[in-house]
């Protein structure tokens, strides 16, 4: 057998080619694939030739079948580029939602887009329950709880009042539009705050904390490309392991919670300084500790701006 | 150690960090012994770490008592590095967990295990066991608070550790002396708060009959008997607490500490509880996917509809099943269904069904167990899979809808109310799903009006991950996956509730 010959370092080596050489074929077909289905000669072509032959063969509806699905998603994909919120519909695949509204669903995608990235957009479901109005509620959603949906919900999606008490209370009215607004406003600068703690790290020549190296690493494998030159830079760095000089004494810079309101950093010689961040991003106030957690008091002094 | 003299001072303070037990206490025999031997190496070099030396002093011989100590088992060590030399090599060599216990209680620490040491200890038992308790999911909720008025600004409670820490020693100290211990775990986005109780100065008949384990035969203050230990969880930047154990005392005072002037905290249940810290994560945690269990769970993971808004090529989606298998449920009912009946107003695919399932192959996938594969992928979505360590063990549902009628029945409804074929047809068809659960269910009440009669049902299901174990059955199509009420996908994300018009019924004002 082979295995006895070849040693198994150089079997390894070998198999590592073999496999890179496969990403890099299958990279190649996903690109090419996609670069065939997007242009638009492609189904001009196609359908010129549905025309003239009839009947259609089956390989020839199954490309057609194709390229319109890649088309329509091609066409969603850029509705989601331009506008913040898109609306689609969903089936509720529960038999018991059959009697509220059919079981329709509508679905609202919320996307935020940071330093030309789309982070995972957000979703909020909706679907009408109430037997005597139209009115919307939530029924699922994918909004983390640092961002304040319920208040929001309370203010721009109130549950309709019953006809009996109508008179006594002031009827609000519900506002879906003003609602996923206001959802995105909170989720974008959720999101900046991320960002400023990222841009502050590479200032401070730290490396990406996790999550979000763990984010751009997951990107990075599918868009190779559009990776753009600063970032690419950060990414070499971290894939060699070598962090870059670090200014400032600095050792580490982080956000405390994940909506981002609290930010700690950490200086090398023991100082901590805590940092609230207002829903803006605007610094409301700071403590800077001269040593590590535990310690109180001494020379605690606070920064206000 | 030389132990203080017993003076009674009355005082307000936690027990101390420092504070010693003997090594012969139950406590710490017990608490050490349940760690296995690597674990028990590494809490020893934990031990012996600079920052934790304040608290976990080893005893160390002075140069003057070599002379006493020669007789002894175990030669006291000098210092702290040759120590941790010896534990660095006990950890390097095979050898028995029993003998490892002896040398921590009889020699290093031959003067007592502090409580901060304890603490360690089973917080480490807590981490490589992380099924060991089953916890309790709370919702913090704030007192009168008016729903428009609940503020965009701090809807969370802030949680600091060090002050949460003193206001809950404020509130827990004038009924029982305890010790505190909180951390930060660095797998899991969750402060750990672990709480002793020892036994008290108001030692009364009372708590006496509480613990009955803890009867007073101690000579020493501080109690040699078992104590009583639970855990809190909070979860970073979630308006929830996990609690291991439902102690009065404490559970009480959680909320009061976290509570500040105008702004006051009460706990509320989420009826789920779970003994997996993961599925509390997921499901009351810090992240999407709190409202979006079960199959709706493809949002929160982002995999279902369209992938990145910059993304040319399109995933595999999850939701394609999920649509296709809701394609042809639709075709079967029209409106009528606003009485809420139990699931599935399927009869026109029921025979056909069947025969479907009939056909089982094994080995290679038949065209039937796949499309079960994809209904169950559309119904349970990213979330029932066996290995994501977010089972629950137990899920108990109390149905309170009436019992769809029975075929006999039915027929005595067509005379007396004169219904039509449509309605009937309906009611056939919940029938099978009837005789589906009659296995589980125990009609307690024997009513006579059908169409009122409304049996105390109770479900429970029980195993290692209930939900996990309901898609294999859809799969293996044992459930009709398609016919499943969305309860029995996890989807309302709790362990414990009451089904009304065929789903979960969800307590208003939960505030998300």
């Amino acid at each position: 057998m082979h295995q006895t010959v070849i040693p198994d370092s150089q079997h390894d080596a070998e198999l590592a080619r073999i496999r890179s050489h496969i990403q890099n074929l299958r990279s190649r077909r996903s690109l090419l694939q996609t670069t065939l289905l997007s242009s638009p000669h492609t189904l001009s072509r196609l359908e010129r030739a549905k025309a003239t032959q009839h009947p259609p063969p089956p390989a020839l509806t199954n490309a057609l079948h194709t390229v319109k699905s890649h088309h329509r998603l091609l066409q969603q994909s850029s509705h989601r580029l331009a506008a913040g919120a898109t609306a689609f519909l969903v089936q509720d695949p529960d038999p018991a939602a059959s009697g509220i509204d059919s079981g329709r669903i509508l679905g609202v995608r919320i996307e935020a887009s940071v330093r030309g990235r789309f982070a995972d957009p957000y979703f909020l479901l909706l679907h009408r329950p109430y037997p005597t109005s139209a009115a919307w509620k939530v029924h699922k959603h994918t909004i983390p709880p640092c961002i304040p949906l319920a208040a929001l919900l309370a203010k721009w999606l109130p549950a309709p009042v019953e006809k009996a008490v109508e008179g006594r209370e002031k009827r609000r009215k519900q506002d879906l539009g003003r609602l996923v607004r206001e959802v995105r406003r909170e989720v974008l600068s959720l999101h900046l705050r991320l960002a400023a703690v990222e841009a502050m790290r590479r200032e401070a020549g730290l490396a990406p904390s996790e999550p979000a190296a763990a984010a751009r690493t997951a990107t990075t494998t599918e868009e190779e490309d559009a990776v753009d030159e600063e970032q690419g830079a950060a990414q070499s760095r971290l894939k060699s392991g070598t962090r870059g000089p670090i200014k400032g004494g600095i050792r580490d810079i982080k956000a405390l919670d994940p909506g981002v309101r609290e930010v700690e950093i950490t200086w090398a010689d023991g100082h901590v300084a805590r940092m609230k961040a207002a829903w803006d991003g605007r610094v409301e106030g700071a403590v800077v500790r001269e040593h590590g957690e535990g310690a109180r008091g001494g020379g605690t002094e606070m920064l206000r701006r | 150690m030389a132990p203080r003299k017993p003076i009674a001072v009355p005082t307000t303070a936690a027990l101390p960090h420092s504070h010693r037990l003997p090594p012969s206490s139950p406590d710490v025999l017990r608490t050490l012994s349940k760690l296995s031997r690597p674990t028990l190496i590494s809490l020893a070099l934990e031990w012996l770490e600079e920052k934790n030396r304040d608290f976990c002093a080893p005893f160390l011989a002075d140069d003057g008592s070599d002379i006493e100590s020669r007789d002894e088992l175990y030669t006291a060590a000098h210092s702290y590095e040759e120590l941790q030399e010896i534990y660095e090599e006990l950890g390097a060599r095979k050898g028995g967990k029993r003998q490892l216990i002896d040398r921590i209680i009889e020699g290093d620490w031959r003067h007592g295990i502090s409580l901060y040491q304890l603490a360690m200890a089973d917080t480490r038992y807590l981490l490589d066991h992380p099924t060991s308790l089953r916890w309790n999911a709370l919702r913090l909720a704030k007192v009168n608070a008016s729903e428009g008025a609940s503020s965009e600004v701090d809807h969370l409670p802030r949680f600091h550790a060090d002050t949460y820490l003193r206001n809950l020693q404020r509130e827990v100290t004038p009924l029982a002396r305890a010790h505190y211990y909180i951390t930060k775990l660095k797998t899991m986005p969750i402060t750990l708060l672990r709480v002793q109780i020892h036994d008290t100065p108001y030692n009364t008949p009372q708590t006496a009959h509480q613990h009955p384990s803890a009867a007073p035969s101690s000579t020493i203050r501080i109690s040699e008997t078992t104590t009583k230990s639970l855990f809190a969880a909070f979860p970073t930047g979630a308006p929830f607490i996990y609690i291991s154990s439902q102690h009065p005392l404490i559970v009480d005072a959680i909320p009061k500490a976290l509570s500040r002037p105008q702004c006051r905290y009460v706990l509320k249940t989420t009826s789920l509880s779970a003994r997996s810290l993961d599925a509390l994560l997921s499901l009351r945690g810090p992240g999407r996917s709190n409202e979006a269990a079960g199959g709706w769970s493809i949002f929160a993971e982002n995999k279902g509809v369209g992938g990145g808004a910059m993304e040319h090529v399109k995933r595999p989606l999850p939701a394609q099943a999920k649509k296709q298998a809701q394609g042809h449920q639709q075709v079967g009912h029209g409106d009528g269904a606003d009485d809420g009946v139990e699931p599935a107003e399927t009869q026109s695919k029921g025979p056909k069904r069947a025969r479907q399932d009939s056909a089982i192959s094994p080995g290679a996938e038949s065209p039937a167990s796949k499309r079960r594969r994809l209904v169950a992928e559309g119904r349970f979505g990213c979330s029932g899979l066996p290995d994501d360590g977010k089972g629950i063990e137990r899920f108990d549902v109390r149905i309170e809808d009436a019992f769809p009628a029975v075929p006999s029945a039915a027929a005595a409804i067509r005379k007396g109310r004169g219904v039509t074929g449509e309605s009937i047809a309906r009611e056939m068809s919940g029938a099978q799903t009837a005789s589906d659960n009659d296995k589980e269910a125990a009609p307690a009440d024997t009513g006579t009006d059908a169409a009122e009669w409304m049996p105390d049902v109770r479900f429970s299901f029980q195993g290692t991950h209930v939900f996990a174990g309901i898609r294999q059955l859809v799969e293996s199509g044992v459930v009709d996956g398609e016919r499943m009420p969305g309860w029995m996908t996890g989807e309302a994300g709790v362990s414990v509730g009451a089904v009304r018009d065929g789903r979960i019924v969800v307590k208003e004002n939960q505030g998300f």
